[in-house]
């Protein structure tokens, strides 16, 4: 789920570069702390249902764009991490992804 | 290495520190100097000055708490970050240092009627800290960054200046060539070398508190080698062990949202957690013809000229930082990330009205933050922007980008406009460094927790020694003002216990 947003703003960003930052997404996500850290475990899950493959192009277009609370929260900081780490890792990264 | 200690870790000791940040460190060198057998007991682990690119994402990994991802929840909700390592919080923040404000102890000393707090004792105490930690301006030019807000406040005729750092720089440094004074390489030096133990890897879990007397802290301790590399986080490979220290005496000072935290677990009561203070912060990231990004270092200067309510200056900017501040609206914003070495971030901070609370949660470690912006607050964080804006248009940005959901390019004044009527508080991505006010200290017992020394109300030798101390969120950097009180209280402490010592003796 984490990958399809990020792949869906930065198109050209290859699978190699996409699997990485999920992963460090994944992990900042799984190290977040207290009750604040369990409230947005529990919105990845839910977003992972919604944004399971049968129904995936119609929800990841809403989710991404409308600012929903908790969803909205939850992709600004799937988004904050992972631009952070694209362009301090790999600064000549395009602006769609591209090496 | 992850633990700092001169054997293994004791069953008794005079004092406990509980955390070794700009509180913590002072207290524990002022005390074993005075002849205390004290132990420091720090979550985090030891990183020497310059083992970690200042400000990447490495850094957060190994020193902020939750890898730099916590935050105060609420409408909207508000990113923090915390140090948890060795040197707590002056291990990474800006650096930079201000003395309290003589007008903002008047009305501490008023408004929460604190007993001995003098003006002329806090201005030598200050004096002492800035012999201690080389406070002084940078060598030469400041960074392009620092030199555009200047240039802007000066073309606009509002009031800037240079802020100090605690820095040292080599003989023909510039201005990011310095070493950062913290207390990794101050206060913790010098009270390890007065006799105090500094134990990292170390949780505490409670205080054991009975009649009002702390007897023991109890703690989670794992200091086995620590596995880490550049994309993985640091995982101690041993076995954690619990313990408990007896001890005559506990300072806590584990920053403004764990000290309350550790209280509330330990049973004491009282005006505590409920008054979280600091300084929201909005963002906005501007392009400028020439090169103006320093990777690894913040501006020095800052605009004052609606101060104390609404402070500009200059954050870190390093490439992925720019992307990041870039991200609210990444469709409109993106192409500013190629060229990201000629733009640099900066902030417009507000002294807000509005209150936080933490609050211990049964079954977790770290509490559940909360904070409410108030109306007032609101309006003055769009007026900052937009005059944070302006600044930057008038120091020669050719493009500004603010930091909410939606928002335009700015090129222009009219596009300021524009900008300030969509902006709300709700869409933009706030944040905050400067935490304190959660444990406020002083005589009225409606309002503050500790008493004109920081010693809880409610216990006999239980005392708080940080920023959780300072009544109100200051308006500046809070490190000076952190330290000033906290070397102030040591001091009390050291003078009354001897004076007990001295009538036991007789």
């Amino acid at each position: 789920m984490i990958r399809s947003i990020l792949a869906a703003d930065l198109p050209d960003l290859d699978n190699d570069r996409l699997d990485e930052v999920t992963a460090f997404v994944e992990r900042r996500i799984d190290q977040l702390v207290g009750p604040a850290g369990f409230g947005v475990r529990l919105v990845r899950m839910l977003m992972s249902a919604l944004l399971a493959p049968p129904w995936r192009r119609f929800t990841l277009p809403v989710l991404t764009s409308i600012a929903l609370p908790g969803f909205g929260d939850f992709v600004r900081l799937v988004r904050s991490l992972g631009y952070a780490y694209i362009w301090e890792l790999w600064p000549d990264t395009s602006p769609e992804g591209a090496r | 290495m992850s633990t700092h200690m001169n054997g293994p870790v004791p069953y008794e000791t005079d004092v406990v520190v509980v955390g070794s940040g700009a509180g913590g460190a002072t207290t524990a060198a002022l005390l074993a100097e005075a002849g205390f057998s004290v132990v420091v007991l720090e979550e985090g682990r030891w990183i020497p000055q310059g083992a970690l690119r200042p400000f990447s994402l490495e850094q957060m990994t190994q020193q902020y708490r939750g890898g730099g991802v916590t935050v105060a929840l609420g409408r909207p909700s508000i990113a923090y970050a915390e140090g948890r390592c060795a040197g707590g919080g002056t291990e990474i923040n800006s650096g930079l240092y201000i003395r309290p404000p003589t007008e903002l102890l008047h009305r501490w000393r008023r408004d929460f009627h604190i007993s001995d707090l003098d003006d002329d004792e806090i201005a030598e105490i200050c004096a002492e800290v800035e012999s201690s930690l080389s406070v002084g301006f940078v060598p030469g030019r400041p960074t392009a960054a620092s030199e555009r807000l200047r240039d802007g406040a000066i073309a606009l005729g509002w009031q800037q200046n240079e802020a100090p750092r605690w820095m040292t720089y080599p003989p023909s440094g510039d201005a990011t060539s310095g070493r950062r004074q913290s207390m990794t390489e101050t206060y913790l030096p010098r009270g390890i070398r007065a006799g105090a133990q500094l134990v990292t890897g170390c949780v505490v879990d409670r205080l054991e508190i009975q009649h009002g007397r702390v007897s023991a802290v109890s703690y989670r301790l794992n200091d086995g080698p620590v596995a880490s590399g550049s994309k993985s986080e640091p995982q101690h490979t041993g076995a954690t062990r619990t313990g408990r220290i007896r001890c005559g005496a506990v300072f806590v000072c584990a920053g403004a949202i764990h000290s309350p935290a550790l209280l509330q677990r330990s049973g004491i009561g009282g005006p505590i957690g409920r008054t979280l203070a600091f300084h929201p912060t909005v963002k906005l990231a501007a392009r400028f013809p020439q090169v103006v990004n320093v990777d690894d270092d913040v501006p020095v200067h800052q605009v004052k000229e609606f101060s104390p309510n609404i402070s500009f200056g200059g954050s870190a900017s390093n490439s992925g930082l720019v992307a990041l501040a870039l991200s609210d609206h990444w469709q409109v914003f993106k192409d500013a990330v190629t060229d990201w070495q000629h733009v640099a971030v900066y902030y417009a901070a507000i002294t807000s009205q509005g209150k936080g609370r933490v609050r211990s949660i049964p079954g977790f470690h770290d509490p559940l933050v909360t904070y409410h912006l108030t109306g007032r607050d609101r309006h003055v964080l769009r007026s900052g922007l937009g005059r944070l804006g302006l600044t930057m248009l008038q120091a020669g940005a050719t493009e500004v980008y603010p930091s909410f959901r939606g928002a335009p390019v700015v090129r222009n004044r009219a596009d300021l406009g524009a900008m300030q009527q969509s902006f709300s508080a709700m869409k933009a991505s706030l944040m905050t460094v400067h935490l304190c006010s959660t444990v406020p200290l002083g005589e009225d017992r409606d309002r503050c927790a500790a008493d004109s020394f920081g010693r809880i109300h409610s216990t006999a030798n239980v005392y708080v020694n940080d920023a959780s101390l300072l009544p109100t969120a200051p308006g500046v950097n809070p490190q000076g003002s952190v330290m000033a009180f906290a070397i102030r209280n040591a001091r009390r402490f050291i003078a009354t216990a001897h004076r007990r010592t001295a009538r036991t003796s007789a």
